[in-house]
């Protein structure tokens, strides 16, 4: 089972909620893993009432919340490798990899754009992966969130370095959801974000 | 992080110039580069617009070509697809900036048409448009300071990036073999 469970340093009461769920899931049987989605209250969403990033920009507002989606696509792409055959395990295993060095740009840029050191840690939704067709399913969606995010936050960078690099992350979800099966950005409707 | 945004910056400028020219005999790309001159917002979108009709025309060709096999023949007409969506999308937000679009090239114009001879070929010239493309949508998000341009570029950037994706994965070569798609890869 894979797990990222960081929410009980911010929120006792959600940790204790998500320690049950996940006894109960390994009580019947194992066969279901627990995902726990990046895009949480640890304030890298960009929450605006998070401490992490009150008083900040609209951009690293953005910022901040790209990076909880990106923290939370490995995750979910890390969590769905035990129920998956060979090929979708190493296709996942390299979409979390690259999900890693975009969260790692991203913790660049937010320090360019004059944000704060964000906090590790996953928090939020969690996705439910019980086999490998629920792996998929939970990797499209976090990829399309990803897209979608991208798509709204780029134009708000005041950076044209910035924004090209962005992009280039973009692409690169882009082409995770391909991979995945899901189609392309044009005619997925993600078109306008 | 500077390297990869200095390296993504220079090969966006420097290919965009030199695809402008490499592709000079290729009609809908010389009547763009008036447009590019004026300099507007909107007019960034000229180059892309005219390199996806050119798209278009290679995708129409392979498919008419009797080179391609079934799912080689079903990946040309999506991609085809996309382009001519790409084109209309751009030539709406042309429209909006007032630019003149370019116009429809033919086959007889897109420089390596004619000498294709396999399924390949069709699509290595694709992938070699489509990282133009990319490079052109690259540059406009960076240079034009219109949101609405900027988010029309990132839009058709993300798709460009898929057909890099999938072309690289038709021969055989990583889809993605790196985390930034910077069109250096193709």
């Amino acid at each position: 089972m894979q797990e990222r469970s960081t929410d009980e340093d911010t929120d006792p009461g959600a940790g204790r909620a998500l320690g049950r769920r996940q006894a109960l899931l390994a009580g019947a049987g194992g066969a279901m893993a627990l995902a726990l989605a990046a895009c949480g209250s640890d304030g890298s969403d960009g929450d605006s009432s998070s401490p992490a990033t009150q008083g900040q920009t609209p951009e690293v507002r953005g910022l901040l919340a790209m990076l909880g989606r990106e923290r939370r696509a490995s995750d979910t792409y890390q969590s769905g490798i035990p129920f998956s055959d060979k090929a979708q395990a190493a296709l996942l295993q390299r979409l979390a990899e690259q999900g890693t060095e975009h969260a790692q740009a991203l913790q660049e840029l937010i320090s360019a754009a004059g944000g704060p050191t964000p906090p590790m840690g996953a928090t939020g939704q969690p996705a439910f992966i019980r086999d490998a067709g629920s792996a998929r399913l939970a990797a499209l969606a976090v990829s399309r969130q990803l897209i979608g995010g991208y798509i709204e936050m780029i134009p708000t960078s005041e950076s044209s370095d910035r924004r090209r690099e962005l992009v280039s992350i973009l692409g690169n979800d882009a082409q995770h959801l391909t991979l995945l099966g899901g189609g392309f950005v044009i005619d997925s409707g993600l078109l306008d974000g | 992080m500077a390297e990869r945004v200095e390296l993504t910056r220079r090969r966006a400028l420097g290919l965009a110039g030199a695809s402008a020219l490499g592709l000079a005999g290729g009609g809908g790309l010389v009547r763009a580069l008036p447009a590019l001159a004026q300099a507007s917002d909107s007019t960034l979108l000229a180059a892309p617009l005219a390199i996806e009709r050119t798209l278009s025309i290679v995708y129409t060709a392979a498919g008419k070509s009797g080179l391609l096999g079934g799912p080689d023949r079903t990946l040309a007409e999506t991609l085809r697809q996309n382009a001519v969506l790409a084109a209309r999308e751009l030539d709406v937000q042309l429209g909006e900036g007032g630019a003149e679009a370019s116009q429809q090239s033919g086959t007889a114009e897109i420089p390596g048409l004619d000498s294709v001879r396999s399924a390949r070929g069709y699509f290595e010239l694709a992938l070699g448009f489509e990282t133009q493309a990319y490079l052109a949508y690259l540059d406009a998000v960076g240079s034009s300071r219109d949101s609405g341009t900027v988010r029309l570029a990132c839009s058709l950037a993300a798709t460009g990036a898929q057909h890099l994706a999938v072309l690289r994965q038709q021969m055989g070569l990583p889809a993605t073999p790196s985390a930034f798609e910077t069109g250096l890869e193709a």
